[in-house]
């Protein structure tokens, strides 16, 4: 996939969002000097819709105004706006977000990028949401691809790759203060200034905290878990030269979740709770510095240093220190081919502590990963006929290399259709506890004995295997209208099982515990697809619809006896819908609603249901928007998704509401 | 500029998603380029006499924004010219056609049709420069940058002057990239 190409859709729509009204300057521009004129920046490239167009696979784009208008409050709050994705929120501070299947909390086979910086963990994979953030104020756009990334973005990047985006310093100039309060959102505040150190460099610093709580329990009982957070950092922006940008940015937060669990020696239909707070820490430091050489020749530079402290004691400790780099460079071949070539190294160090639930064996770890990448981009027949074909080659601690290629065309049928296909293989890397760990699953009940479900690491493991075939049909029969339909089949090789071991006792506890032993003997299919429609009725009156069907199917193979691992059938809701509107009412008042409808996920007994988020924005002057947000309206609460290690509570997400106030200086 | 008038721009995207008032329409800006642009090249003496006249293809487009650039500046005082563009043929009385295109077969008959001819030929296109144009535009995180093929400027009889050429990214005609300085 090609990086610019997504831009490309952002910006075309985001152009289409502010095409009115825009406000010439007085002075006529060719009385300005060519250096001047080289320093102003256009309103939105006025691409022609050849960009979206070109794009050869499932791609869109969740804008700041869309995150505005949807009332959204965290980022995987937001990726319910794409279609493809799956969001459940598992309890106050964790949620399950996942593409075109596999859903869970630590749903395997999606990549997560914010500012290029990957917020995958190794650990388990997915993403620990409660504690990557970003001040939402900030965010440029979230760029959400379906299907396998890994021949751009590595390992991992299976079902589909989601790359956070925040602006540059130079377009947060100014300050702003947000506050506020409600049922969920207990509080929250933040605060942002962004200046200019001399005309060529811009800095911005900012500090976000909240508190969340409110979460009930099947019974509808308060479970009294509260997370508290709170993180600061900074981001400079440069552009020394004509043809040269660079940024530097940080980030330093504080994460303290609190889970809601039954004691362990609390009596069947008991209603005690136990509350488990975790403290995690975490700062980042990435820099960029991109040159252009020509217009068809850039290199990309990139570095960044993350760490993590994650103390979810007594069950495990996680603390690691993560140092990247990556270099890319993009240059014309032919007349009609640009190709890009990269390099990249990761290391990581892990000084891991087991728990009771989870044990890493060792513990502390050093992990190197060695990339390269190859892509080069085919114009033919008049520019009507995209090719793409590229490959990521990387070296892994525990599997060695990989390959993961694709292949991807795109044919414009007419100015304002085309259509695109693409044949890509990825993998996915053991994780950490899949190799060399082990963490409890699940508790079972078997003649009235618990039976500790235990997944047992081995490095027998190898990758998990996709060969994923996709096509989709784009039209832009109107300038305001965008319809899309995307189809995937992913074949699935070699995907993890949990093969039933022993049950033997635990000599300290006396308690049942029954090995599952991590091995790669299930394999299965994957299909469904995705229709959108984008459609700006009027100035003050658009639509954003999306369908997603997704189905799995997986067996056992190689005399394989899982059966947890099949469950993830189950597990993924089969059709999902979101219906948004952002309506302006006067000039001063905005009015937003969105629907969304979601599957039942019959293997963990979790209904289907629908939902509505409605937000009424004011600009009450010209330096203060007040809002308020209404949350899951329907009904009065309803279960998303449901984890085992809450030992029998099972949260719910109750109707809420919360003020806003922004203010701008 | 006070301190606060950055931040009211940056807002006013807020306050009415409509507009975005810092920031300068995209059309209009290389209307201002190609009238600067004059300045930095020497025509040979065969070509026309007078007020830079810039061909623009595909003219409707840029209508408005040319009209809008030109609004209350007298006719007399307007360095440049800007008149639309059918055909190569027509371009031939021009000083400088700009090929306002993504179409490399449109841009491959102005520069067949206008060959030897001291016209400097402007464009758009995906690597415009390197496919014979003499100067071609491509935008950069907001920003309009241009390449510029100083042999096919020459082969045209024009000279661009020293500045302009610091100014823009020097690329050669043919198959591959200009190696990095």
């Amino acid at each position: 996939m090609h990086r610019k190409r997504i831009v490309g859709i952002g910006l075309l729509v985001a152009g289409w969002m502010s095409t009115a009204g825009a406000e010439e300057p007085a002075a006529p521009l060719h009385q300005s000097t060519l250096e001047e004129l080289m320093r102003m920046e256009i309103t939105t490239p006025s691409k022609r819709p050849e960009e979206l167009l070109n794009t050869p696979a499932a791609a869109y784009v969740i804008t700041g105004e869309d995150i505005r208008r949807s009332g959204v409050t965290s980022i995987p709050d937001a990726l319910r706006m794409a279609p493809g994705v799956t969001v459940s929120r598992i309890d106050v501070s964790r949620w399950a977000v996942s593409m075109r299947g596999f859903h869970g909390q630590y749903a395997k086979h999606l990549l997560v990028m914010i500012d290029g910086r990957s917020v995958y963990t190794p650990l388990f994979s997915g993403v620990t949401w409660d504690m990557q953030d970003v001040m939402l104020e900030d965010i440029d756009r979230i760029e959400v691809v379906r299907g396998p990334g890994a021949s751009t973005w590595g390992a991992n990047a299976v079902n589909g790759v989601i790359n956070i985006i925040t602006k540059s310093a130079k377009e947060t100039q100014g300050g702003v203060v947000t506050a506020g309060g409600g049922t969920i959102e207990e509080a929250f505040g933040g605060a942002r200034y962004g200046g200019a150190i001399n005309e060529n460099t811009f800095y911005r610093v900012y500090v976000k905290a909240f508190e969340r709580g409110g979460f009930v329990d099947q019974n509808g009982n308060d479970t009294d878990a509260t997370w508290e957070s709170v993180r600061g950092g900074f981001r400079l922006d440069g552009e020394p030269t004509a043809w040269d940008t660079w940024s530097l940015q940080g980030d330093v937060y504080n994460s303290e979740p609190e889970i809601a669990a039954r004691p362990a020696n609390a009596p069947p239909g008991s209603d005690a709770i136990q509350l488990q707070e975790a403290d995690n820490i975490g700062a980042s430091l990435v820099g960029s510095w991109n040159h252009i050489f020509t217009d068809t020749s850039t290199l990309r530079l990139r570095s960044y240093y993350d760490y993590i402290d994650r103390d979810v004691s007594p069950s495990f400790k996680e603390q690691r220190d993560t140092f990247d780099f990556d270099a890319q460079h993009e240059f014309a071949l032919t007349d009609n081919q640009q190709f890009v070539y990269g390099a990249g190294y990761r290391f990581a160090r892990e000084n891991n502590e087991s728990g009771r639930f989870v044990t890493f064996n060792p513990e502390d770890r050093d992990l190197h990963l060695y990339s390269l990448f190859v892509q080069d981009n085919i114009s033919l027949l008049d520019d009507r006929l995209t090719l793409t074909v590229g490959s990521k080659f990387e070296h892994h601690e525990f599997t060695g290399w990989e390959t993961q290629p694709d292949a991807r065309a795109v044919y414009k049928l007419t100015e304002n259709q085309s259509v695109w296909a693409s044949v890509a293989r990825a993998v996915r890397i053991p994780t950490r506890v899949e190799y060399e760990g082990s963490y409890l699953l699940d508790i079972d009940v078997e003649n009235g004995k618990p039976v500790f479900l235990t997944i047992v690491g081995d490095d027998d493991q190898v990758s998990e295997e996709l060969i994923a075939y996709e096509t989709g049909y784009r039209a832009i029969p109107l300038e305001t209208l965008t319809l899309e339909l995307a189809l995937f089949y992913y074949d699935y090789d070699k995907l993890v099982s949990a093969e039933p071991g022993q049950d033997r006792v635990n000599p300290a506890t006396g308690q049942i515990v029954r090995p599952l032993v991590a091995s790669n003997k299930n394999e299965g299919e994957s299909y469904g697809g995705e229709v959108s429609a984008n459609w700006i009725a009027t100035d003050w009156l658009s639509f954003q619809t999306a369908y997603s069907l997704a189905q799995l199917d997986l067996r056992n193979t190689d005399g394989g006896r899982d059966t947890v691992a099949l469950l993830n059938e189950g597990k993924t809701p089969e059709h999902q819908v979101s219906l948004r509107s952002m309506f302006q009412v006067t000039r001063t008042v905005e009015f937003d609603l969105w629907v969304r409808y979601i599957d039942d996920l019959s293997a963990l007994d979790v209904p289907s249901y629908w939902t509505a988020d409605a937000r009424v924005g004011w600009m009450a002057r010209k330096d203060l928007e007040l809002a308020v947000v209404g949350q899951n309206l329907i009904d009065d609460r309803h279960s998303e998704f449901k984890a085992a290690f809450f030992n029998g509570i099972e949260p719910e997400v109750e109707r809420s509401v919360y003020a806003k106030a922004t203010w701008f200086f | 500029m006070r301190w606060w008038v950055p931040l009211a721009l940056v807002f006013s995207q807020w306050l009415a998603p409509t507009s975005l008032a810092n920031r300068t329409d995209e059309y209009r800006l290389k209307t201002a380029y190609l009238c600067r642009f004059a300045e930095f090249v020497s025509w040979p003496a065969s070509a026309p006499t007078g007020t830079i006249t810039i061909g623009v293809v595909q003219f409707d487009s840029y209508r408005a924004a040319v009209d809008a650039e030109f609004a209350g500046v007298a006719p007399e005082h307007r360095p440049c010219r800007l008149i639309p563009v059918d055909s190569p043929a027509d371009a031939r009385g021009c000083h400088i056609v700009f090929v306002n295109t993504a179409d490399r077969a449109v841009l491959a008959d102005y520069l067949a049709s206008l060959r030897g001819q001291p016209v400097l030929v402007v464009t758009d296109v995906r690597s415009g420069a390197r496919l014979g144009a003499a100067i071609n535009f491509f935008t950069v995180d907001g920003k309009i940058r241009f390449a510029i093929n100083q042999e096919a400027a020459e082969e045209a009889g024009l000279s661009i002057s020293s500045r302009l050429l610091r100014l823009g990214r020097v690329v050669k005609g043919g198959s591959t990239d200009e190696e990095p300085p």
